[in-house]
């Protein structure tokens, strides 16, 4: 029963996907003009222009060039960008490392202090702790995070100057292992904190909802009947609540991931946001093509994985399926 | 005795000191690395500037930006100006705009030098000639203010009134037809769009009906190219010769996708640009361009409005900074003679420049951004050079050349005496070979960048070597500019590129005669130069009082 | 946040957003004052002044140097060897002459000198990069302009350092203005993205609920496959593509913005459509359409509002996310385009708080009051859903 339900997911997790590579090939391909056209330059003629195009394969029918974009997909050999010249694999993974440690920095951080503070609110219900994590809560959702980084950029690093303005690295580099990831760290806890401020609220109050429902079921009222102590309650608590809060980091994943074009553009980062914006605007389909892809597949993957997971940890739910 | 020789040996130094020109005594460059940093954001290099993070700045565009570090006490500002040309483009097969009338007066009702104010805060300068200020073939502009009322005359003398309403109207009494200006975005050109507002407003309050439409870079291109529009606005960066005007000017260009997106069709104007494309000498050249100018002037067929300067930043802990009224404070001579004022023994001399955006392909085949270029220009030579106070052209690889033409044949000969005292990094000597195998390659690959500078080539022959003979088909003073300008590779690594579209160079088969060789290279943060050891040159076209 | 509370910054909203362009003080879209000046109540920098004058004029510049000195007007040169336009400066008893303007012909010129221009700097023997304004006018000096050799009628404008109850942007447009009208467009593609995405999904939720089958299995998947599409980049791209008005703006956000209240309102559909009343319905015969138009909807009336309420703030804000990645038409005004042009002309550099804050905390407030307005209908409904079943 459960391997067939896993097999159902997948299937239908690869069903999205095909239907998401078609629409990503058509959505570039009906763009208008290419990459070529817009070359102005007085000193690269017509015929210079057409062995360009022909170089970039522009110069092939539609069906061929939709042949060679599945086939790259598939292998994953996503073809050269037209802006470098250079695989565009080559250049997505050298970017994919700062988005991903990005969105997974921020996803620990703004989980684990919302969880902390939720299971303490739920705790010590009316009291102070509640009453921040509703409020905090309330606020949060509605700042828009670009300007809260637009905030923290110009308060902490151009105006008090804590933190870097840009980057991932100081120049001259630091030397040893040690002091780059320090260095590193740096650069990106403004990021992290400012994105982390702004989620933990939803993480806290979500948390707290959960344990205030789960405290009141049945279990726990037939435990403290037992005389089990509040310790021991309260571990049974959270084991009955984790699969669900790692079910919902997992499909957080893909928000983050997506908004990180926002941040990465305040921030100066490298990393596949940026990528993508640069590609979309300056036409390189290649680049443009592969990372969309790359974002989905994250995406798809994520929810996969949550909603097997889910059915997986908790019986309870696979049988309402 | 030995008193007398060191006293004459000094003054001889001195006396090589004083000379006019620089010349070096301990090898170029004088630093040890050049570093750029790969700062995308403006605000972020304005801030790496004013806090010393970086000691120099290219080309600053904001002009708040300007305001604030001009008025840091630790930096000099040096502006000049650049082969940037922005213009108002007419479809001269649209009306009202196939007038010339109607083209000559929106060209004088145009107020440039309030845009200029308004946008740049005078960092600009109004245009009115078909030529970049930079270029010595420009034909020197007469400050002409923006005047309605001359225009008023022109547009009356043409046959034109105005109806009650203010607005124009022809013989016939019919109003004109609505003047639609494309423009790319404010996200991909912020100032572009501001400014053909502006246009958009002048005109309609002189009283056309104009209005603007912002519109996708690659969607407007297209509309150009097909001549689907009545008017646009779009910049460019020209080369320094004149024959460019034939791309922009002449009918045959008038193509899908051909450079003429102004349909411009006049019979004596193509006469005097094929003229002046095939002249065979600097005389005839100076005096087809000046023709080809005049005729356009006249014609309008687009409008210049301005061209931006370039405005630079230094830090004044560094002394020998070279910059003229024609040349900013961040150029390659600057690299080479740059110094820091103060300097601890073994300390290493590090530059530290920007660099706007991450230069995306280092194989020099490939190439084409001008961040790319920025660092393989220092890596590469070529065969020829230009004086940076009358832009002539001076030896650099080649110490000497000859061109001769042959009527009969219709063939240009230029024959390169190459230096061959000049090394590669990699030490070995520059030899006629080389210069024979670059051009072959490239041209045998028709490399897109360099394919319109080769494909006249008809034979290159290597008499000796040191001396190279390029026979180009057909008759042209330009050819030697083409062929001068295009850089310089050794024959062993040419050699060795098995397909130059996915070649990966190493930094050490980038091989050059250039100042330079890449040391480290970080994605995204920052790129690294290090002195070439085998540099020998010692001249330099440089004053030394312009070595501040 | 207290009822009265959500109710005066509602109507606030409101307000300000159908008035917003006739009380603005200024035309948003005109340059009034100097680029990046601070707030009038700020500090104590210069002010904005003009004044006209024929041949001769004093004047005082107490706050300290303007930003901007134009002068504008013709001058008739009447004596044979040329006019000139001198500037007298007195300060702490040393008094310097400068000459603005100088000719020596005969003609009637037009005068069109800025401060900003680099032939008036150069006119001054100052370097292109120097600041004119700092140069010749500093504060408590007394000053005297005169029209030497001719006849002329002058403009004389001193742009200030301050000016505004919320300061200027990069290109000097009082940003107060701008703040109130670009409320209005805040507004609508927040509300009306979450009313067409809210509209969409209950078509497609009900269809789905009622019909089941097929019809139902293939709507959810669509729902699943744009559900799996990164909604950012999505929008990045569509924007790019489809070209930027509000109202492609209002439908590409709504495409990708039905899938939660399809898949609610499927849900309640389903369980209505289980239930007695709606199966006596068809027992008595009424057709499909029938029933879905006259009842069904009718139920679902509650969970459309809470969800349009809901829908609206992370519409605006994801208006303001696509306006500041510069995919917006630039023509339109809103909050999200202020702050792209605070990232992108330097209000960053300049500490241009006033630039940066207004339009952030206006955009925060209105989605406050609008989730707030949510909570509480959320809160109506749930009741209403359990004294239901």
């Amino acid at each position: 029963m459960t391997k067939e339900y896993i097999a159902k997911k997948i299937l239908s997790a690869l069903f999205v996907l095909l239907c998401v590579i078609v629409l990503n090939f058509f959505l570039f391909r009906l763009m208008p003009g290419d990459a070529v056209s817009t070359i102005i330059d007085p000193n690269f003629s017509q015929e210079a222009k057409e062995h360009l195009r022909h170089l970039y394969a522009l110069d092939k029918t539609l069906p061929e060039q939709f042949l060679v974009y599945i086939k790259s997909m598939v292998t994953f050999d996503f073809g050269m960008s037209f802006l470098s010249q250079k695989p565009v694999w080559e250049e997505i993974h050298s970017r994919l490392l700062n988005t991903l440690f990005l969105s997974c920095s921020v996803m620990i951080c703004s989980a684990i202090t919302g969880i902390i503070l939720g299971i303490k609110a739920a705790y010590s219900r009316g009291g102070k702790t509640e009453k921040f994590v509703l409020r905090s809560a309330a606020l949060t959702s509605a700042f828009p995070s670009f300007f809260v980084e637009l905030l923290f950029l110009m308060f902490f690093a151009y105006g008090l100057g804590f933190f870097p303005l840009r980057g991932t690295t100081s120049i001259p580099e630091p030397v040893g292992a040690f002091n780059i990831c320090i260095d590193y760290i740096w650069h990106m806890a403004l990021p992290v904190i400012s994105l982390s401020l702004l989620s933990f609220g939803s993480w806290a109050l979500y948390v707290r909802n959960l344990t205030i429902k789960t405290t009141q079921e049945d279990f726990v009222f037939a435990a403290r009947a037992r005389g089990l102590s509040e310790k021991a309650i309260s571990h049974h608590i959270f084991r009955t609540i984790l699969p669900t809060i790692i079910t919902i980091i997992l499909m957080s994943l893909p928000g983050l991931v997506s908004g990180a074009v926002i941040t990465e553009t305040i921030f100066s980062l490298r990393g596949l946001g940026t990528f993508l914006l640069e590609s979309v605007t300056a036409q390189d389909y290649p680049s443009a093509q592969a990372s969309f892809f790359l974002l989905a597949l994250i995406t798809i993957t994520s929810n996969m994985l949550a909603d097997i997971f889910i059915c997986v940890a908790d019986p309870r739910i696979k049988a309402e399926n | 005795m030995k008193k007398n020789i060191i006293i004459s040996i000094l003054l001889v130094l001195v006396l090589c000191l004083c000379n006019g020109k620089a010349y070096s005594m301990v090898s170029v460059p004088k630093i040890d690395e050049l570093t750029y940093l790969i700062i995308k954001n403006p605000d972020a290099q304005t801030m790496a500037l004013a806090s010393g993070a970086v000691d120099m700045l290219g080309d600053l565009t904001r002009p708040s930006d300007i305001e604030l570090l001009s008025k840091h006490k630790n930096l000099k500002m040096s502006v000049a100006p650049m082969s940037h040309a922005f213009f108002l483009l007419f479809n001269n097969k649209k009306t009202p705009l196939n007038d010339k009338a109607i083209r000559q007066a929106i060209s004088i009702v145009i107020p440039r030098s309030s845009i200029v104010r308004l946008i740049f805060s005078g960092y600009s300068m109004p245009l009115t000639s078909y030529l970049p200020p930079t270029s010595p073939w420009a034909v020197s502009q007469t400050g002409e203010a923006a005047s309605s009322a001359k225009a008023e005359e022109i547009m009356k003398k043409a046959g034109y009134s105005k109806t009650l309403l203010g607005k124009w109207q022809d013989k016939n009494k019919r109003t004109l037809l609505k003047i639609e200006i494309l423009s790319p975005t404010a996200s991909v050109a912020p100032t572009t769009e501001e400014i053909a507002k502006d246009i958009a407003d002048t005109l309609t309050a002189f009283g056309f009906d104009a209005y603007v439409t912002p519109i996708d870079f690659s969607t407007m291109i297209s509309r150009l190219d097909r001549r689907d529009y009545t008017a646009s606005v779009l910049a460019w960066s020209m080369g320094r010769n004149p024959d460019s005007l034939y791309n922009f000017y002449h009918s045959e260009c008038d193509t899908k996708g051909g450079y003429n997106m102004t349909s411009v069709s006049s019979k004596e104007l193509d006469n005097v640009l094929k003229k002046l494309r095939t002249a065979k000498d600097k005389e005839e050249a100076t005096l087809y361009s000046k023709k080809a100018q005049e005729i356009l002037c006249d014609l309008r067929p687009m409008v210049p409005i301005y061209s931006r300067m370039s405005v630079s930043c230094v830090s004044d802990k560094w002394k020998n900074i070279f910059s003229t009224k024609k040349t900013s404070a961040v150029n390659s001579y600057t690299y080479l003679f740059a110094e820091p004022k103060v300097h601890k023994k073994g300390e290493k001399k590090v530059l530290r420049t920007i660099l706007a955006e991450e230069p995306r392909n280092l194989n020099p085949f490939v190439a084409s951004s001008a961040y790319d270029w920025e660092i393989l220009g220092l890596l590469y030579e070529s065969l020829i050079s230009s004086d940076p106070y009358t832009m002539e052209d001076i030896p650099w690889l080649a110490s000497s050349w000859k061109l001769t033409t042959d009527k009969k044949q219709n063939t240009t000969t230029i024959t390169f005496v190459i230096d061959t005292s000049v090394r590669f990094s990699d030490g070995s000597n520059l030899t006629a070979q080389d210069v024979a195998s670059t051009f072959e390659f490239l041209k045998k690959n028709k490399v897109p960048r360099f394919y319109d500078s080769v494909k006249d080539i008809a034979k290159i022959s290597v008499i000796s070597n040191n001396k190279i003979a390029i026979i180009l088909n057909g008759i042209s003073y330009w050819y030697l500019d083409k062929v001068g300008g295009m850089f310089v590779m050794p024959k062993k690594i040419i050699d060795s590129v098995k397909n130059w579209q996915t070649w990966k160079p190493t930094f050490s088969q980038l091989v050059g005669t250039g100042p330079f060789v890449i040391g480290k290279y970080k994605p995204g943060e920052f790129i690294t130069m290090k002195k070439n050891p085998h540099y020998t040159r010692t001249k330099f076209p440089v004053k030394k009082e312009d070595l501040r | 946040m207290k009822k009265n509370l959500l109710i005066f910054s509602f109507s606030l909203f409101l307000f300000v957003g159908i008035f917003g362009s006739w009380i603005a003080p200024y035309s948003p879209r005109m340059t009034v004052a100097a680029p990046f000046a601070s707030p009038i109540w700020s500090s104590f920098l210069s002010k904005n002044e003009t004044y006209n004058f024929d041949n001769a004029l004093t004047f005082e510049t107490a706050d300290g140097a303007p930003a901007i000195f134009s002068l504008f007007g013709t001058l008739e040169v009447e004596q044979k060897d040329g006019a000139k336009i001198v500037l007298t400066r007195e300060l702490e008893g040393k008094t310097d002459k400068f000459i603005l303007f100088e000719t020596k012909d005969n003609n009637v010129h037009g005068i069109d000198l800025d401060a900003r221009d680099i032939s008036f700097k150069q006119q001054l023997s100052l370097a292109p990069t120097d600041t004119a304004t700092e140069f010749l006018f500093q504060k408590g000096a007394k000053y005297k302009i005169e029209v030497l050799g001719g006849k002329a009628h002058l403009e004389m404008q001193l742009l200030g350092k301050r000016f505004g109850f919320l300061g200027t942007d990069h290109k000097g447009r009082d940003i107060f203005s701008i703040m109130l009208t670009g409320a209005k467009t805040s507004l609508f593609i927040g509300i009306s993205a979450a009313l067409v995405s809210c509209i969409l999904g209950v078509i497609i939720g009900c269809i789905a609920g009622f019909f089941g089958g097929i019809l139902d299995t293939l709507l959810m998947r669509l729902c699943d496959i744009l559900m799996s599409i990164p909604t950012l980049p999505i929008l990045l791209i569509l924007a790019a593509f489809w070209g930027k008005g509000i109202l492609q703006i209002v439908f590409i956000m709504s495409i990708f913005a039905w899938m939660g209240t399809a898949r609610t309102i499927r849900a309640y559909v389903k369980s209505l459509r289980e239930s007695a009343w709606v199966q006596s319905l068809q027992a008595m015969g009424a057709s499909n359409k029938y029933i879905i138009s006259r009842h069904i909807i009718r139920e679902t009336y509650p969970i459309i509002l809470a969800n349009i309420v809901i829908g609206v703030p992370s519409a605006i804000m994801g208006e303001a996310g696509l306006s500041f990645l510069g995919m917006s038409d630039p023509r339109i005004i809103s909050w999200g385009r202020v702050l792209h042009d605070a990232h992108s002309f330097g209000a960053f550099t300049h500490l241009a708080w006033w630039i940066l804050l207004p339009p952030g905390l206006a955009i925060c407030l209105l989605s406050l009051t609008f989730i707030t307005a949510g909570r509480f209908m959320e809160e109506k409904l749930d009741h209403r859903l359990q004294d239901k079943f």
